[in-house]
């Protein structure tokens, strides 16, 4: 057990663990933005701050006229086209130029770059990059190709038609916690909030292919995985860690002794218990907590739909808890399913997002609440940039500046199922390596190139395709993300 | 990765009909699964190839007999693997541990395999997803806060490690390691180096204390496969070309979990180590017992309660605008589920149970959130539900109660779509297939126009009409209600026209047009197709697993008891367990 981590900074921690032990509970703590000022761990004062990614998954499309800049005239006649390019262009993004959904973010303007023509065409591409019918419904597809660039396996999942499998490809958030997630208690953390249905509708993050991170949507849950250790001494986290070798050493032995007795089809999916009972076994390592945990969040039922404004914001918090706190520095999160028949009473649209995106483009009513629908969900995105924004890093800088926050949707227009111009934006400045305040127009790109250059920006220059091969042309370029 | 246990038999036919319907059209049968239609997927639908019986997709139910049965010796599928439900898991736990087990709510996340998102296809198991990395850390962590709670207690851990002080420790462990070990995997534990593999655990443990010992071998057995799953192996003794028969011990597991829904008492396990539940009349005597027991009481109740998907009733959404009441009275779904399960009680326990009063019983029940329903005042307070019998065409036992009528609703409107696939898929055991990928948006509510007219386009449009023609002419005939499952006189202002058919591709032996919802009870209750779904959902509901063809003479068993009994469904439970399905399982 000579690889626990030790805490780094013990001066930040005492100070750190000060903070946050005054606080009377996780309600308290999580409204209030006390604590985010502070200081975050994960790197020894010295360094640089660490760099981090945060992907954002949205579901069934949204309105192309409010969401790119100089879109808006639009609306009235065709809300899901917008004029595109023959080559790239680079336009600086200001709060005048954002569309309607996009406004809520107009503090951060200088921190975003807007992307218009980067499709996700590897839902629908074989491994030469021509186009194809792929496996899985048209919301299917999406969340298993927005961080991976590949597309779905066969398999037997339903739900949002179907059949189809999980991703066939390494997601981008796995890539990059692989590099820099060896050294925190998680290599990565996957939020969502209610995401159900299924896979591969409700997961986003692969560790590889048909390896889903399945996302955890009940805070209660993400709060005991980030805090279970709180409060052990490392004599106790290294019997902690011992007692769980020999458990997980148990159960391969008695899974290997019991399945040669079973049908093909059930030492199948004992292969998969046991490929879960592996990873555990190897994760072991890294599991000591920095933070002192605060208060638990109360409990609500994350199946039901009221509760999604407040979950989402909870899970929001949680996520930069575990950033500050040096838990990881890589998450993801998804706003519901792919395909998400959510209601939206709380942004002023009740009506069940997915069958809304189908609307008629001349059926203004609805139009206007899939807008609603789309700017509640970037008031929230602009919860998370306020909370990254104040967050001080060790090195002094802000936690914003050194992330890397990609915000996608399965699909760019809903009615029509295109995975043309899915509305992307980047936020935040990963440590330099990218220029924001920026409104980037290309001629069709396959979004491959644009996880080229996420994987780039996070310092892996040796990175120069992503997903499927035939699809990915290198990174973006003429405009690049680093301008 | 899911594992789908499939008839493949069906599947050339629903796969004509499939293409046959691809086409946008307006409406939508519940593309991804909505959270308050049936979805997609009442018991069997949108699985590739799943069997939609014998009557089933595109050919003549009523001509064909639907369970060949020719064999003379056992033969039966087998069950796969099955995940203890959450329900099961918390029960078992309970079983073994009692008051000292901890909440887990919190350990097991609401990630589980068994979310109910996908109408009785999860419901009844039939869909077996493969664990995750996250299951198992969940059960990672349940097995630790359990193990933790049981070594804690001093009562607790003197009961399941018993040792007279004196006696070697490890002596004790070994003995806690067989007795214990084989509550918890419903099997005995005998094997040498069964036994020494849970030892080791032990001294490893045991290093620190004995008791951290036992915990670790708590923890350990906790995340075994062998409790997590119902493992079925058979005997390896045959009982026929194709069947061998179950041990004594996973008869004991498959009554207790299927009949209590948790690991078997200390009767099952003694008649078990007897060899006493080898023979269906030893299996028919602990059946009598379990089903007097307060754990299986409810057993037929629960399977109707899931037919229509009862427990989702809390999350259905509704319009404020359109139904004030459903927002306004925070009471209502609770009594909508109340009255349905007082109603499943008097069919059971007054009416006999005949598929007669299910689909016919004109007896509705009252609490004071619903007299509005029926102008009663019966209903004098929350709690007691009073029997009322409301005028002829009223009420129609199962196909009004209002949480039904309720789930098969949009938020602002009764779709008849969704009753009409409930009839389809649930009660006539077919497979609709799914929507197609591009349905554009329902015309919205209009006054002076009826859901009916909303839905023309449905027979205009030949890319709608051939798969819509098999749901919306039978949901037009449930019209007298509306999206609460109240009485309504008009629908957009005009008189309702509630003459329904069933038609199309898809056929069924009670074809043809029927007026309103009398009409269409008459139809289901002269229907053998219904009373053959009745017993196919049943055996899904039981077995977890969809019926296949060497099932054949197992159902036809099930189905012959259930017929001879007056179609009435309290026979099920005993047809069940004396078919060759229940003690059987094939040759692999």
């Amino acid at each position: 057990m000579s690889n626990v981590r030790e805490p780094i900074d013990h001066r930040t921690k005492v100070s750190r663990r000060r903070l946050l032990g005054g606080m009377s509970g996780l309600a308290v703590l999580l409204t209030s933005p006390v604590w985010k000022v502070a200081t975050a761990f994960g790197a020894d004062a010295s360094a640089p701050a660490a760099r981090r990614f945060i992907g954002l998954f949205s579901a069934n499309g949204t309105i192309a006229a409010e969401f790119f800049p100089g879109c808006s005239g639009n609306v009235s006649n065709s809300p899901n086209h917008c004029q595109g390019v023959n080559s790239g262009t680079d336009t600086p993004l200001t709060a005048a130029s954002l569309g309607r959904i996009l406004t809520p973010l107009a503090a951060h303007v200088s921190q975003m770059i807007v992307l218009q023509g980067v499709d996700m065409i590897s839902t629908v591409s074989d491994q030469l990059g021509t186009m194809t019918n792929k496996p899985g419904g048209p919301h299917m597809k999406g969340p298993g190709a927005m961080l991976t660039g590949g597309s779905l396996l066969t398999g037997s999942y339903q739900g949002a038609g179907g059949p189809a499998g999980n991703a066939d490809h390494i997601s981008v958030d796995a890539v990059i916690a692989q590099r820099i997630g060896t050294k925190t208690t998680f290599p990565s953390l996957e939020f969502a909030v209610r995401a159900i249905g299924g896979h591969p509708l409700d997961v986003s993050s692969y560790a590889a292919a048909n390896q889903p991170n399945v996302p955890i949507m009940d805070p209660v849950q993400m709060y005991s995985k980030m805090f279970a250790n709180s409060g052990l001494s490392s004599t106790q986290l290294q019997g902690l860690l011992a007692d769980r070798k020999s458990v997980l050493d148990f159960l391969q032995a008695d899974i290997a002794a019991l399945k040669p007795k079973l049908t093909t089809s059930d030492q199948t999916r004992l292969e998969a218990h046991l490929t879960g009972i592996r990873t555990l076994e190897q994760s072991l390592s890294n599991s000591a907590v920095a933070c002192k945990a605060p208060t638990a969040p109360s409990a609500l039922d994350p199946m039901d739909m009221a509760n999604f404004p407040t979950i989402t914001k909870t899970q929001l918090d949680l996520m930069v808890l575990a950033h500050s706190c040096g838990m990881t520095n890589v998450s993801t999160f998804m706003f519901a399913n792919a395909d998400s028949w959510q209601y939206y009473p709380f942004a002023g649209a009740n009506e069940e997002h997915h069958t809304t995106s189908h609307c008629d483009d001349h059926d203004s009513a609805n139009i206007e609440n899939l807008i609603l629908m789309n700017i509640w969900q970037a008031q929230q995105v602009n919860y998370l940039m306020d909370q990254l924004a104040a967050t001080v890093e060790t090195d002094g800088s802000k936690m914003l500046d050194n992330s890397l926050i990609l915000w996608g949707n399965e699909l760019g227009v809903g009615n029509t199922h295109s995975y043309q111009n899915i509305p992307w934006v980047i936020f935040g400045g990963a440590g330099g390596a990218i220029k924001s305040g920026r409104f980037l127009q290309y001629p069709g790109v396959p979004h491959n190139n644009l996880l080229v250059s996420i994987c780039n920006a996070m310092g892996f220059s040796d990175v120069t395709t992503f997903g499927i091969p035939g699809v990915c042309t290198g990174p973006l370029a003429s405009p690049s993300l680093s301008g | 990765m899911m594992t789908h246990r499939i008839q493949v038999s069906a599947l050339a036919a629903g796969a004509t009909i499939l293409l046959s319907c691809f086409a946008a059209c307006v409406g939508n049968i519940g593309d991804g699964g909505s959270d308050i239609g049936p979805g997609a997927g009442g018991p069997g639908s949108s699985q590739p190839g799943s069997s939609s019986g014998g009557g089933g997709t595109g050919s003549s139910g009523s001509s064909v007999d639907a369970f060949p049965c020719t064999s003379s010796t056992p033969s039966s599928a087998s069950t796969p693997l099955l995940l203890l439900t959450r329900a099961q898991y918390a029960n078992t736990l309970q079983g073994l541990f009692g008051a000292v087990t901890p909440n887990l709510d919190s350990a097991l996340g609401a990630n589980d395999a068994y979310q109910v998102t996908d109408g009785q296809t999860a419901q009844f198991g039939l869909i077996q997803a493969n664990i995750d990395l996250s299951s198992v850390t969940n059960y990672q962590t349940a097995a630790e806060l359990v193990a933790a709670a049981a070594v804690g207690d001093a009562a607790t851990l003197a009961s399941i490690d018993p040792c007279a002080s004196g006696m070697d420790k490890r002596t004790c462990a070994q003995n806690f390691v067989q007795s214990f070990g084989s509550l918890a995997y419903r099997a005995p534990l005998t094997d040498p180096a069964d036994i020494a593999r849970h030892m080791a655990l032990y001294d490893a443990g045991a290093m620190v204390s004995d008791a951290h010992g036992i915990e670790l071998v708590l923890r350990g057995m906790l995340q075994s496969p062998r409790f997590l799953y119902r493992v079925e192996i058979g005997t390896g003794q045959a009982a026929g070309p194709t069947a061998v028969q179950l041990s004594p011990y996973e008869v004991a597991a498959r009554l207790s979990y299927v009949l209590w829904n948790t690991l078997p008492d200390a009767t099952l396990t003694q008649a078990a180590a007897a060899g006493a539940l080898t023979t269906k009349d030893q299996v028919s005597a602990q059946l009598t017992r379990m089903l007097q027991d307060p754990k299986g009481q409810n057993l037929v109740r629960g399977f109707l309660e899931d037919l229509i998907e009862l427990s989702g009733l809390p999350s259905a959404v509704k319009d404020p605008g359109t139904y004030p009441a459903w927002t306004k009275v925070a009471t209502l779904p609770a009594s909508m589920q109340g009255q349905a399960q007082a109603f499943f009680d008097d069919v059971l326990n007054q009416q006999g149970g005949t598929l007669t009063a299910l689909l016919t019983s004109p007896d509705v029940f009252v609490n004071s959130d619903l007299n509005s329903y029926y102008g009663t005042t019966a209903g004098n307070t929350l709690t007691t539900f009073q029997k009322v019998s409301v005028p002829a065409g009223q009420a129609s036992g199962i196909l009004t109660l209002p949480a039904l009528l309720t789930l098969m609703a949009k938020p602002n409107q009764p779709w008849p779509i969704y009753r009409g696939k409930f009839v389809r898929e649930v009660l006539l055991c077919q497979d609709l297939p799914s929507p197609p990928p591009n349905v554009p948006m329902p015309p919205a509510v209009e006054a002076g126009v009826s859901v009916r007219e909303r839905l023309s386009e449905h027979e205009t449009n030949p890319a709608c009409s051939s798969c819509h023609t098999l749901m919306d002419p039978i949901g037009f005939g449930f019209g007298d209600y509306d999206g609460l499952g109240r009485l309504q006189t008009t629908d957009g202002n005009q008189a309702i026209d509630v003459s329904g058919n069933i038609e199309g591709s898809f056929k069924t032996d009670i074809d043809g047009p029927f007026t309103g919802i009398t009409g269409l009870a008459s139809k289901l209750v002269g229907s053998t197709q219904v009373r053959q779904c009745v017993a196919r959902q049943w055996f899904r509901y039981t077995m977890s697993r969809y019926e296949q063809q060497a099932d054949n003479c197992s159902m036809k068993s099930i189905d012959d008891a259930f017929h001879k009994a007056n179609d009435s469904v309290s026979v099920l439970p005993a047809a069940l367990v004396q078919s060759d399905a229940f003690l059987y399982r094939s040759v692999q």
